[in-house]
């Protein structure tokens, strides 16, 4: 497996210190999930965007790129590296502001809104390359639906995970 | 007719999960657990089998992948889910029997794959397909283990907390 496909440029950059920073934040951050919560948090941001590559991105739909070209190489891994963090903010953010269902909807579009301002910045740095006629539009679509299905994800397992073993309290 | 087959066997294997499932075979948290886990290293290998390597090649009729991808993401998810969570909870001299049932189901799956062309072998055979499922559940039978073990250490440094707590009151 290749490290890059062109050369170490400057989206290889970008990814290395949104990887960074993105790890570093969650770092930072309260740990308010139990650790069992928190990996499930990483495998849903991880195995979501890892359904949407490899199935739009990869042939015969072929939409996008990442990084430099349809190549499998090692940068390219690195870039799932940014979603669990990602994933984790999103939840966080959904439990600390203590979001109720009438501002539910607000808060998935001004994330969704984020979310498309941080891919668009991707993009234009060479993160992310389109084809065949697939736009940063359709992204919102992605955004709404994943995010969407997150906080259902979060409330359902909330409410019923733990419903066999009773004798640890859920901090989540 | 193949889309229709995938989504049949996709739906049944998600009654299975979510209906027939005993209570006692894990929580929520370990269904959903095994699930995403299983999706995320399926869809990976694939990508890895045909992209990588090469030693696969997919279609290239986006009718035909649509059914590929009810394999990849939902059928075969499901299916190591359920597997791991029998074979787990079985007493030991049914495991055979279980391990027997699965083998015969991936080898069949990966039968009708072929015969209806969602992908093609290329350095790659069933008795290598065979391999990767064995090695597939052996990873999902640990990774759950290690799942629980997360659980039940939790619980213990809650109870040591909660200990601690009581002795300095």
């Amino acid at each position: 497996m290749l490290f890059t496909e062109k050369g170490f440029g400057l989206n290889d950059y970008i990814v290395i210190t949104a990887v960074f920073s993105s790890w570093t934040i969650y770092y930072f951050l309260p740990k308010i999930f139990s650790k069992q919560f928190t990996v499930l948090i990483f495998l849903y941001s991880l195995t979501i965007s890892g359904i949407f590559d490899n199935s739009f991105g990869a042939t015969p739909f072929d939409l996008y790129d990442i990084m430099d070209g349809p190549a499998y190489t090692v940068m390219d891994i690195l870039v799932y590296f940014l979603y669990p963090p990602a994933g984790y903010i999103f939840l966080f953010l959904y439990k600390k502001l203590r979001i109720r269902d009438q501002h539910l909807v607000l808060f998935i579009l001004i994330s969704t809104a984020f979310s498309i301002g941080i891919e668009w910045i991707y993009h234009k740095m060479g993160v992310f390359k389109y084809k065949d006629g697939y736009n940063i539009t359709y992204s919102i679509c992605i955004y709404l639906f994943v995010q969407s299905i997150f906080v259902i994800f979060y409330r359902f397992l909330n409410n019923h995970g733990g419903e066999r073993i009773g004798t640890s309290k859920s901090r989540d | 007719m193949v889309i229709t087959f995938y989504f049949v066997i996709s739906w049944l294997m998600m009654g299975l999960f979510i209906f027939n499932r005993k209570k006692s075979w894990g929580t929520k948290k370990e269904l959903a657990f095994l699930v995403l886990l299983s999706c995320l290293i399926n869809s990976q290998t694939y990508l890895g089998l045909f992209e990588t390597f090469k030693w696969m090649k997919t279609t290239t009729d986006p009718k035909l992948y649509i059914a590929f991808l009810l394999f990849r993401s939902v059928f075969i998810p499901l299916f190591v889910s359920f597997f791991t969570l029998r074979f787990f909870n079985c007493p030991n001299n049914k495991k055979l029997m279980y391990l027997f049932i699965y083998c015969l189901i991936i080898l069949g799956v990966d039968k009708v794959s072929l015969s209806f062309e969602l992908y093609r072998f290329k350095n790659w055979n069933h008795f290598f397909t065979l391999g990767y499922y064995l090695l597939f559940l052996l990873f999902m039978i640990i990774a759950l283990k290690w799942f629980k073990r997360l659980e039940r250490k939790e619980a213990d440094l809650g109870d040591a907390v909660h200990r601690k707590r009581l002795w300095f009151k």
